[in-house]
């Protein structure tokens, strides 16, 4: 939950789906809201499950604007709602048919691409910018699909030209972006539906409830123009050279991309922005382009360590026809750090993370992206599901988040573990079905000891799911492995080592 | 028969300064050695049979595993996490792809300041291990290579006494009788114990000493804690490691 300053106290901004399902609303005083997380989780879970953060609305604001210039990509006009605290994302989508197929088909390109961003839109396309926000708010199924289930709150609605009016009928008065007194006034005159305000009369209206309502009607009908106010479009750095004669020389292509990554490091040291991403398109004659993309761990318009990290790319790329152009363009950047002038350890520091982003910079140009990990403890039983990893080149945190302590002895767990587990041929148990000896790489290993079992199981909810009892055994000549049976069938397997 | 206490010629008084010179270079060189940043190994027991008491930053490390589950992957850890403290980086270098993160965790060490590697070959691990030994924000690199070249092996001695960092490598055994530039190198091999985990590690290697040393360890299975065997905990003496064993 996030909590914002209310007249008494605190009440809460934000909750997530789970609060809600409690119970819990925006508005509610904060005190109130714990009290009803409380009730609903035994105690012995309480203090692990409640995460309460202020509310920070400037955060909230620049994240926003930050994800409206990455809607740049769908459309060429992009604005942000104009509000204390916008909520909404304007994309003008006339003419996008063309680009992307369909209405629908960008919508739903939006939508995979947010879902890329681990975040959930509720997306709207209409004629106006007021229906498109009642719809995107306001909105809980699209009357206009085939077959809809209730609930399905996150489907992209579009409706028809010149069916504004008739898709705002149904929608509640706060899709019209009203004041709440005059909202609650409606309510308290029994109409609570757009449709229903729709059908009175429009100069009792105005002399009633003000301009303010009938300018919303009208922006949301059509019947008063409303424009998007578009963000600046950030502008991209690219480099380009065509060629006279296609070109086949691998040291004049080098060459010529030296030339770009030169233009490319200084037009980015002009704007005092670094590279975090770059793209290189090869443009090959009478051949599918090839593409190479480039990674950085921190901005940099450094010319010699961007083509370095060209260079170790250019060793491994084949390219099949001669090269007629090639295109520079940098597709993420970011401010360059602002290193002032330290003096001995905190220079030295400074130089150390620089090094450090310089290494892994290269290593991920060499070994590939994804070879290049960050590893995150999971809660889950299964000890494969145990931790993640997550690229250090994905833009996410990094060396941000201090991993929590871990609860497990330091022999509970082997520090190798087998990335599919071995079974094992036959293994010899005794009268309480504890290992007593088993074959492994071609050895036999009797068992001096063992600790065991620990019933590891998933719930049935997963696809598949798990049921093992693990046993941490030493043999006779003081090695340590851990092996499990799989239930029911009572499988054996040997899926870590203590080495 | 004159000595150096009682010359007899002005030769021979040249002879002693010029000897006593050598011999004061040399002291200086070795106290140099002395001098150079130590690593704790992570083990009291183990650091005191290892000149200054651990190992020498930007030196390499070999620990030779006798056998699987011998229990060398976690000296080899309790070292790295020496040597990184609490900011320090950690490159570990999982060719295989078995490192398991969460059992590090349990040993201390600090995800937050890790960064894994997964090379698809040979020729790219060995390469990642070069860049990463030759990075100074780098407090040191685990990893387990299988074979070494003596060239490569002798650029990674030479790129960790530059940056400063700690090379930590954890071999099969049969590598022990092929070429190093490893300062210290050790050989370790489990053994049957009544109490907790025991280890016998030799030392059979390292530059400033000449002979071999041997110790046997004990890990306390609840702690953590390494020590020399024998000086265990008496909770680890009562815990229970019968055949039938105790439930987790």
């Amino acid at each position: 939950m996030l909590h914002q300053p209310a007249r008494r106290g605190q009440c809460v901004a934000a909750c997530s789906t789970e609060a809600e399902r409690l119970g819990i609303v925006e508005g509610m005083p904060l005190a109130e809201a714990t009290a009803l997380a409380g009730k609903s989780r035994p105690a012995s879970t309480r203090s692990s499950q409640l995460h309460l953060e202020p509310h920070d609305p400037q955060a909230d604001r620049t994240a926003l604007q930050k994800l409206a210039q990455w809607c740049h990509q769908y459309s060429p006009t992009v604005g942000l709602e104009q509000a204390e605290q916008p909520q909404t994302i304007w994309l003008s989508a006339t003419g996008m048919e063309k680009a992307f197929g369909s209405e629908q088909e960008h919508l739903q390109q939006i939508q995979r691409g947010l879902s890329r961003l681990r975040l959930v839109g509720r997306l709207a396309l209409a004629d106006t910018i007021g229906a498109a926000w009642g719809l995107a708010h306001c909105g809980e199924k699209d009357p206009w699909a085939e077959s809809f289930r209730p609930g399905e709150w996150d489907r992209p609605i579009v409706v028809p030209g010149g069916q504004t009016r008739q898709a705002l009928q149904p929608l509640p008065l706060s899709a019209l972006r009203l004041p709440l007194d005059i909202v609650e006034m409606f309510l308290h005159l029994g109409i609570y539906h757009v449709g229903a305000l729709l059908a009175l009369p429009r100069t009792e209206l105005e002399a009633r409830f003000g301009p303010l309502l009938i300018k919303r009607i009208d922006q949301a009908c059509g019947d008063r123009a409303e424009v998007i106010e578009p963000i600046p479009t950030p502008q991209e750095v690219t480099a380009e050279r065509l060629f006279e004669y296609p070109l086949t020389q691998s040291d004049v292509i080098r060459g010529s991309l030296e030339q770009l990554v030169q233009q490319v490091a200084a037009a980015l040291e002009a704007r005092g922005d670094g590279a975090l991403e770059i793209t290189c398109r090869f443009g090959c004659y009478r051949a599918k382009d090839e593409a190479l993309r480039i990674g950085l761990f921190q901005p940099t318009a450094e010319a010699r360590h961007l083509q370095e990290l060209f260079d170790l790319h250019l060793e491994r790329l084949r390219l099949v026809g001669a090269v007629e152009s090639i295109k520079l363009q940098v597709t993420r950047q970011a401010p360059l750090p602002w290193q002032q002038q330290q003096l001995f350890q905190q220079e030295a520091s400074l130089t150390e993370m620089s090094q450090l982003a310089t290494l892994v910079d290269r290593l991920a140009s060499r070994l590939g992206r994804h070879a290049v990990m960050q590893c995150h403890l999971q809660s889950d039983p299964q000890p494969e599901q145990a931790y993640r990893e997550e690229p250090l080149l994905s833009g996410g945190k990094r060396f941000s988040k201090q991993s929590r302590p871990s609860q497990q002895a330091p022999l509970a767990r082997p520090l190798q573990l087998l990335r599919q587990p071995v079974r094992l041929g036959d293994v010899a148990t005794t009268a309480t079905a504890a290992p007593q000896g088993f074959h492994y790489q071609g050895c036999e290993y009797r068992v001096a000891r063992h600790w065991g079992p620990e019933r590891i199981q998933t719930g049935w909810w997963r696809r598949r799911s798990i049921e093992r009892d693990y046993y941490q055994v030493e043999t006779e000549t003081g090695q340590r492995f851990w092996l499990f049976q799989q239930l029911p069938r009572g499988t054996w397997f040997l899926h870590g080592t203590f080495a | 028969m004159p000595g150096l206490l009682a010359p007899s010629s002005s030769s021979a008084v040249d002879a002693q300064r010029q000897t006593i010179a050598a011999l004061r270079q040399q002291l200086q060189a070795s106290s140099l050695e002395w001098e150079a940043e130590r690593v704790s190994t992570g083990c009291p027991a183990l650091d005191q049979i290892l000149p200054g008491n651990g190992f020498r930053r930007g030196s390499l490390v070999e620990w030779y595993a006798a056998d699987p589950g011998s229990g060398a992957n976690i000296l080899a850890l309790i070292a790295a996490r020496q040597a990184c403290q609490s900011t320090g980086k950690l490159i570990v270098v999982d060719r295989r792809r078995t490192f398991y993160p969460p059992a590090a965790v349990a040993w201390g060490l600090s995800l937050q300041n890790m960064i894994v590697l997964a090379p698809r070959n040979d020729r790219d691990a060995a390469w990642a291990f070069d860049q990463a030994m030759r990075c100074t924000g780098v407090s040191a690199v685990l990893a387990w290579p299988e074979q070494i070249e003596g060239t490569t092996f002798r650029r990674l001695q030479l790129a960790a006494e530059t940056s400063g960092v700690l090379g930590l490598f954890v071999r099969p055994a049969a590598a022990q009788h092929e070429p190093s530039w490893a300062e210290t190198r050790c050989c370790v091999s489990p053994r049957a114990s009544r109490a907790g985990w025991r280890l016998h590690v030799q030392v059979i290697h390292n530059r400033l000493q000449g002979h071999r040393h041997g110790i046997e360890l004990e890990i306390d299975p609840h702690t953590g804690q390494i020590g020399r065997a024998n000086h265990c905990t008496l909770a680890s003496q009562l815990a229970d490691s019968t055949p039938g064993g105790h439930a987790a």
